[in-house]
């Protein structure tokens, strides 16, 4: 007898009881942590200033919002373009995919050293070329740099995109008579659109938070942003609450404009609920690289090469090794590689289990998803400066932060990569097959077992992905470090930036290679595991 | 009722035995001083170990460095010790004369110590009143540092006065450091704003403004710029020539002289009275601390450990610090270098002009 | 009309050799009935141009023209996928309309066909549904108006009724055999259901199997 077909709606999913026990601890931890880390922290941060809403619309703080969204547009924009022909050239080789993804975990302040490198009046292409770059210290370099580092994400979230668009419906498209580029605009697009669109979003927010690029390719006022405002007005002995949060609420209100304009074209147009019951087909991946694979891998070297100049620069009297094993350095670096690598896997454990954690509560309950998605997103609009101070403010009554606080380092930079765990597994968590769970507990399998079998393989990778994302990046992280760091709890970026002020050039030069080499290892080793090919697919 | 007694009498040699113990540990313990101080005095080959190595082996005590970030955020860390009402140091180091303005009524005042040493200090190194808190302990000029050969290869001389910086030829040939987050930087414009004029300052900033290459965050930042050739000229202490030397660059640079005078940076150390209080033996300690830093064995690592001048006269210098061209010091009283209070409005006019 | 002609296509898969060799007419129904894996879709795969045959003699032509060298979307081929593969991210009306839209056709014009398709198989009221909450029957029936609104000159189904239950298959077939009427191009239909292949064939294409130089042979004729 057939099996009577019936629409995969919502409805389907029911939740048996043990689920929901485990959905009621996912959804209390995840809520606690927001609550605690998040929610309190801000709220703190407003209620400790005496707010003049004079402050709010401050000319300079106004003018400091045009340059802000100006510089961050235009970023965005010209990343979005780029990225979108990165990822579409990348889609069918993995491991261009996986070069994509490196360029993520490369500290900020190495991507602006890095244009330098190349751009300046003593770079490679004025000595080599003979091409100078008047405009090396404004925003245009500032945008430049951006393009530089976020690329190749939105490049990366394309081509994973580009996977999940199902093969029998670019095949359909071809027997109705598109043609191969009518099969990309009219079918490979609106699959597409959604992880770039997000994308573009995450950027946006990200390019309005830059802070070390701008800092050292901005040229200085005017030619700075809402992040270097925040930083000025509670730096140097001059702590204006008010200044840092009005900065810091116009800043917010640019990161989650845009995301909330997204959120509701997706609800009016109902674009995402279409994706939500997708098959898991994808593209053959293929892996022998064919012209047009070298072609685009010529295209993903260019965004990598350039921070190999690290590694080549010859004004340096100390080569690597001797940095690494010199007498007068090994004592010190390696003490804080060490708390560096403690914070990096600290902070990816933390993001890892809170982005699972509100993901697998919006599985488990999905009223409750929207909301999740909501949660999780919303740390991508707020800085990590203002997320510290306003830590700080809450708690410093009962954890003195003065006395170091390596678990408060780590809460703080999970926090901020929330949003990008979100957008690794929100793929995964859409596709949870129920219905082969269903058949595994009929066969006798425990709830856990049954995940384990037949989920397991799907969310290994994202975790791996997101872990390694997370510690890569957490290496190179500066501002939570600097609220909350003690004489015992040195990491590397605060290392670097003690011997740049004792003339130490050459020795910080070989903590940027270590941070760099580390970072690139740490997001390439996990990443691999998320691109390896999924065996198990069901047409 | 013999008993009793006899039981008594134990008790009371049990009760005086144990603290003949407790007591004899707490004076066996050593005395911890603690001291704030910025991110750089730290480190392994910087001052402070070499400090704390040295002071150890004599005052039977332990220092407690505690870094607070850079200069400036050393006042707003005693501001939020202020808030949350907990104990600040007993001492702070790295402050200078711009910070004095706005830590002079939390320090101890000496009523009547005389430091020894203290008045081998040149009179234009002492900031405040003798006796108000503040001890030197180093000091640097602030000059720009030029490479000839970028200069040369761009057809330019060094510039001769602060105006020079504001003319055509010099458009993006120096790097200046941001006031609000560099204490170069502030030097910079105080000093900008005295020779100036006030009067003139808001327009001299907005020329200036369009003229420099880069305005860095921070010190380390603008001298990577001048190190990488970006800018011929950077804003420094003339110590970074020394460091030059050292790296056998010494030929290609330039100590520039500005005919108006030089400002300095006077770094000194000064005791908190919130945590001193009434506290004689940690009051006494902390005077002992900061004699230490006015003694031969402190003031001669100075320059090396901080790249910085000893305050007090006579002490040998390293050779690459021989030899550095005398700077014509910008003196205080006259030219007001120093705003004091009014900082912030200095910084607030100095935004607004180069804003335009 | 044209008659689609097949003629020593071949093509080496994995485990075995896929051959073919028949003929479909105008307002034929062509029916190919085989077990799982036997390389029937193949042999769809292989018409349609989705795939290519191994064998350079092999022929498959629309009367009278070959068109083994074309692209799939230049073979006027109607293909009704075995999981319908109707687009996600449209409406109804948008999937049923796209063939049109491939070849020019205006919005409204567009629409108001596509409209009179959907009413011919009941699903007019569906028209700006999203694709996903549609029923396996619904589905199908969309599949079926896409596959043949643009009149093609071959229609190819592949298990078109797999995943349907037994009251809806006959419905189904009865759809089917309507629209055909509408548009009687050659039409070869792949099944594992012999119920289909009495409710629906004109005639039968039959698998043989032998074995040549140690290898399968799977012969569609």
């Amino acid at each position: 007898m057939g099996r009577t077909s019936q629409p995969v709606a919502k409805s389907h999913r029911t939740v048996g009881a043990a689920a929901k026990k485990y959905g009621a601890l996912t959804v209390t931890f995840f809520g606690t942590y927001w609550v605690l880390f998040i929610a309190i922290p801000l709220v703190a941060l407003l209620l400790n200033v005496r707010f003049h809403v004079g402050k709010f619309f401050d000319p300079s703080i106004l003018s400091l919002v045009k340059v802000t969204a100006a510089q961050a547009s235009w970023s965005t924009a010209l990343s979005g373009v780029v990225g979108l022909f990165l990822g579409v050239a990348c889609s069918r080789q993995r491991r261009l995919q996986l070069l994509l993804a490196l360029p993520f975990a490369i500290s900020s302040t190495v991507v602006a050293y890095t244009v330098m490198a190349w751009f300046g009046r003593k770079g490679f292409l004025p000595s080599f070329f003979g091409i100078q770059l008047p405009w090396l210290f404004s925003m245009k370099a500032v945008v430049l740099a951006h393009v530089l580092l976020n690329a190749p994400w939105i490049g990366f979230l394309v081509a994973g995109a580009m996977g999940e668009v199902p093969r029998r419906e670019m095949e359909a498209a071809r027997t109705l008579g598109a043609k191969p580029a009518q099969v990309g605009l009219h079918i490979v697009w609106s699959h597409i659109v959604e992880a770039w669109a997000s994308g573009l979003v995450q950027v946006f927010a990200l390019c309005v938070m830059s802070f070390a690029i701008v800092l050292i390719l901005g040229g200085g006022p005017p030619n700075e942003t809402l992040e270097v405002s925040i930083y000025t007005h509670i730096r140097y002995g001059a702590l204006d609450l008010g200044g840092a949060v009005a900065s810091a609420l116009w800043q917010l209100v640019l990161t989650l404009t845009p995301w909330l304009l997204l959120l509701f074209y997706w609800n009016r147009t109902g674009v995402r609920q279409l994706r939500r019951e997708l098959a898991p087909l994808s593209l053959n991946v293929s892996r022998k690289f064919h012209f047009w694979d070298w072609i685009a891998a010529g295209a993903v070297a260019l965004f990598f090469i350039p921070y190999l100049w690290i590694f080549i620069q010859t004004e340096s009297s100390k080569s690597f090794t001797e940095f690494l094993f010199g007498e007068n350095t090994w004592a010190e670096w390696v003490p804080s590689f060490q708390v560096s690598l403690k914070l990096a896997l600290s902070s990816a454990v933390i993001t890892v289990a809170v982005a699972l954690s509100g993901v697998v509560s919006g599985i488990l309950f999905p009223r409750l998803e929207k909301w999740s998605a909501v949660l999780l997103s919303f740390p991508g609009g707020v800085s990590t400066l203002v997320l510290a101070l306003g830590f700080w403010l809450a708690y410093s009554r009962w954890v003195d932060p003065f006395e170091g606080s390596w678990l408060a380092i780590a809460i703080l930079q999970a926090t901020v990569f929330l949003p990008i765990a979100l957008r690794i597994f929100r793929p995964i968590a859409s596709a949870v097959q129920f219905h082969r769970i269903d058949a595994a507990r009929s066969l006798g399998a425990s709830p856990l077992r049954a995940i384990r079998w037949t989920e397991f393989y799907r969310w290994k990778g994202p975790v791996f992905a997101a872990f390694g994302m997370a510690a890569g990046v957490s290496l190179g992280e500066l501002a939570a470090v600097s609220f909350f760091y003690s004489e015992k709890l040195i990491p590397l970026p605060l290392l670097m930036s003690r011997w740049l002020n004792r003339y130490r050039f050459d020795d910080a030069r070989g903590i940027s290679i270590l941070l760099f080499l580390t970072a690139t290892a740490l997001v390439a080793l996990s990443t691999y595991s998320g691109l390896k090919p999924r065996e198990r697919r069901f047409a | 009722m013999l008993q009793k007694c006899l039981k008594a009498k134990a008790l009371l040699r049990a009760l005086s035995f144990s603290a003949l113990i407790f007591s004899s540990a707490a004076i066996a313990a050593p005395r911890t001083l603690t001291v704030y101080t910025y991110d750089s005095f730290l480190g392994k080959d910087g001052l402070a170990s070499y400090v704390s190595a040295e002071f150890e082996k004599t005052c039977a005590c332990k220092i407690e460095w505690i870094s607070v970030g850079d200069a400036g955020q050393l006042v707003t860390r005693l501001e939020m010790d202020k808030a949350r009402k907990v104990p600040s140091a007993h001492v702070i180091v790295g402050i200078d004369q711009n910070l004095w303005e706005k830590l002079r009524s939390q320090a101890q005042q000496w009523d009547g110590w005389n430091p020894k040493n203290y008045e081998k200090i040149p009179a234009e190194l002492r900031v405040g009143g003798k006796g108000e808190g503040f001890l030197p302990f180093d000091y640097g000029i602030y000059t720009f540092l030029a490479n000839q050969k970028d200069l040369a290869a761009q057809k330019l001389t060094p510039p001769k006065s602060l105006k020079d910086l504001t003319k055509p030829e010099y458009r993006k040939t120096f790097v200046l450091e941001d006031p609000r987050t560099s204490t170069p930087g502030l030097a910079f414009l105080h000093y900008s704003w005295a020779v100036v004029g006030e009067k003139d300052a808001p327009d001299y900033w907005k020329k200036l403004s369009k003229n420099w290459l880069a305005l860095s965050p921070s010190w380390d930042q603008a001298y990577g710029l001048f190190s990488r050739s970006e800018a011929a000229l950077v804003w420094t202490y003339q110590s970074s020539l020394a460091y030059e030397k050292e790296k056998g660059r010494g030929n290609q640079c330039l100590v520039v002289k500005f005919k108006e005078g030089h400002p300095i940076q006077v770094e000194g150390a000064a005791m908190l009275a919130s945590r001193l209080g009434n506290d004689a033996e940690s009051l006494r300690l902390a005077k002992q601390f900061l004699e230490f830093l006015l003694t031969p064995t402190v003031q001669k690592e100075v320059p090396k450990r901080n790249w910085m001048m000893p305050v007090v006269k006579g002490t040998p210098l390293p050779g690459s610090f021989q030899g550095l061209p005398p700077l014509k010091i910008l003196k205080s009283g006259s030219l007001s270098l120093y705003p004091g209070p009014r900082w912030e409005e200095l910084l607030s006019q100095w935004r607004r002009a180069i804003e335009q | 009309m044209k008659t689609l002609k097949v003629q020593k296509l071949r093509k080496e898969i994995a485990d075995f050799v896929l051959e073919a060799d028949f003929e479909v007419r105008e307002g034929e129904r062509a029916v190919i009935v085989g077990r799982s894996g036997s390389g029937k879709t193949s042999l769809l795969r292989l018409i349609s141009g989705l795939e290519t045959p191994s064998d350079a003699q092999s022929s498959v032509s629309i009367g009278g023209v070959n068109i083994l060298s074309l692209p799939p979307e230049k073979r006027n081929i109607g293909y009704v996928f075995q999981d319908d593969a109707l687009f996600s991210t449209m409406n109804v009306i948008d999937n049923a309309s796209f063939g049109l839209r491939m070849r020019g056709m205006g919005r409204k014009q567009r629409n108001d066909e596509a409209t009179h398709w959907l009413k011919l198989v009941g699903l007019a009221d569906r028209a700006r549904d999203p694709i996903h909450i549609l029923s396996g029957g619904e589905k199908q029936r969309i599949a079926f108006v896409r596959a043949l609104i643009w009149k093609p000159d071959i229609v190819l189904l592949d298990e078109p009724f797999s995943s349907l239950d037994v009251q809806l298959r006959a419905a189904m077939r009865t759809q089917l055999l309507d629209l055909h009427k509408m548009h009687p191009a050659p039409m070869v239909m792949v099944t594992h259901d012999r119920e289909d292949l009495a409710a629906l064939a004109t005639q039968e294409i039959r698998l043989s199997e032998s074995t040549l130089e140690g290898k399968s042979v799977r012969r569609f004729s």
